[in-house]
């Protein structure tokens, strides 16, 4: 069972009310993963929310299959830190992989659950929300600045 | 002044009533766009949220050292948002936008929206979401083509650029 008090420990849920996180922990579980192992695959149904409890995830983006990696790194997840943005905005789907570097413990959150709690709460809702697009541009620009310079990397490696 | 009903045009206010987006109609100016011109420009302070009315504006990110050239990640038409840095920090743009046929946009003063959130959450709430959502469609888009302008610069391949690499779950 998760508790609250974990939950306020969390920068993205901080400044909500104690009665709103404690509908949030109805919504989730805890979960461990060994190093190496998938939380998510990018493009499977976004149905969960993630924070990182202890250990370390990277967030990774398949490239075409003649880019010179099939994967880059796109971020690495600190403790505290949430991810798997995709389950409350966007395509419906994981725009990347998220794999942890370490052993694990997270906590998965509902997105559907989670989004409905939020419109009920439209105060905790504005905090949560504004954060969460500060997060997906940060991506936005992540993966862009990751891209060039993997084509960069490439011209140089080309003309040598 | 804008209308809300021209508002009700931009999926960045979807789910919106009149109400609310009289509020946020309060804080808009119009501004006629040349084709050719420079709305704004990657690197610079962003002060203002920028949405197409009429017209289509290229958003161009400078590919550097040793391609050294821009390359277009989008072109937004009317009823699309196309700068939304003045909303989240670094305040800075991460991309240029040029005009590409003569039209008009809507801006509204990043501050000014951010209060106008802080008094009414539920509005906050809404913007916020759909924020996200354009981000992550840009992610999307800008991601496919950077992988398309990688093909068309003479990169040898057999694939196409839809053939991704695909990571196993260990």
């Amino acid at each position: 069972m998760v508790q609250v008090d974990v939950l306020k420990q969390v920068p993205f849920f901080s400044g909500v009310d104690r009665s709103v996180l404690q509908q949030l922990i109805q919504v989730g579980s805890l979960r461990s993963y060994r190093a190496n192992e998938l939380c998510f695959i990018e493009g499977e149904d976004a149905e969960n929310f993630y924070i990182l409890l202890s250990g370390r995830v990277c967030l990774e983006r398949r490239l075409p299959l003649h880019w010179v990696h099939e994967v880059v790194p796109i971020h690495i997840v600190s403790e505290t830190e949430v991810f798997g943005w995709s389950a409350l905005a966007g395509p419906g789907h994981f725009t990347a992989s998220a794999r942890c570097k370490t052993d694990c413990e997270v906590i998965a959150l509902k997105g559907r659950a989670l989004l409905r709690i939020l419109d009920e709460n439209t105060s905790a809702g504005h905090l949560v929300m504004k954060r969460l697009a500060a997060i997906v541009a940060s991506r936005l620009s992540e993966t862009s600045e990751r891209l060039l310079r993997e084509m960069a990397d490439f011209e140089c490696w080309r003309v040598m | 002044m804008v209308g809300t009903k021209v508002l009700r045009e931009f999926g960045l206010f979807r789910g919106l009533d009149d109400g609310d987006l009289a509020g946020i109609a309060e804080l808009c100016q119009e501004r006629p766009m040349k084709s050719g011109e420079v709305i704004f420009s990657e690197g610079t302070r962003a002060q203002y949220l920028h949405l197409c009315r009429s017209g289509k504006v290229e958003i161009v990110i400078r590919v550097r050292e040793p391609w050294n050239k821009n390359v277009t990640v989008h072109t937004a038409g009317p009823g699309e948002l196309f700068g939304w840095s003045a909303m989240v920090a670094p305040y800075t743009y991460t991309a240029s936008a040029e005009g590409t046929d003569d039209g008009e946009e809507i801006r509204i003063m990043g501050a000014d929206m951010l209060k106008l959130f802080d008094k009414n959450p539920r509005v906050g709430l809404v913007v916020w979401r759909n924020l996200s959502a354009e981000i992550s469609a840009r992610l999307t888009q800008t991601r496919q083509r950077l992988s398309t302008e990688w093909l068309t610069a003479g990169v040898p391949s057999t694939s196409g650029a839809s053939t991704w690499g695909e990571p196993k779950r260990r």
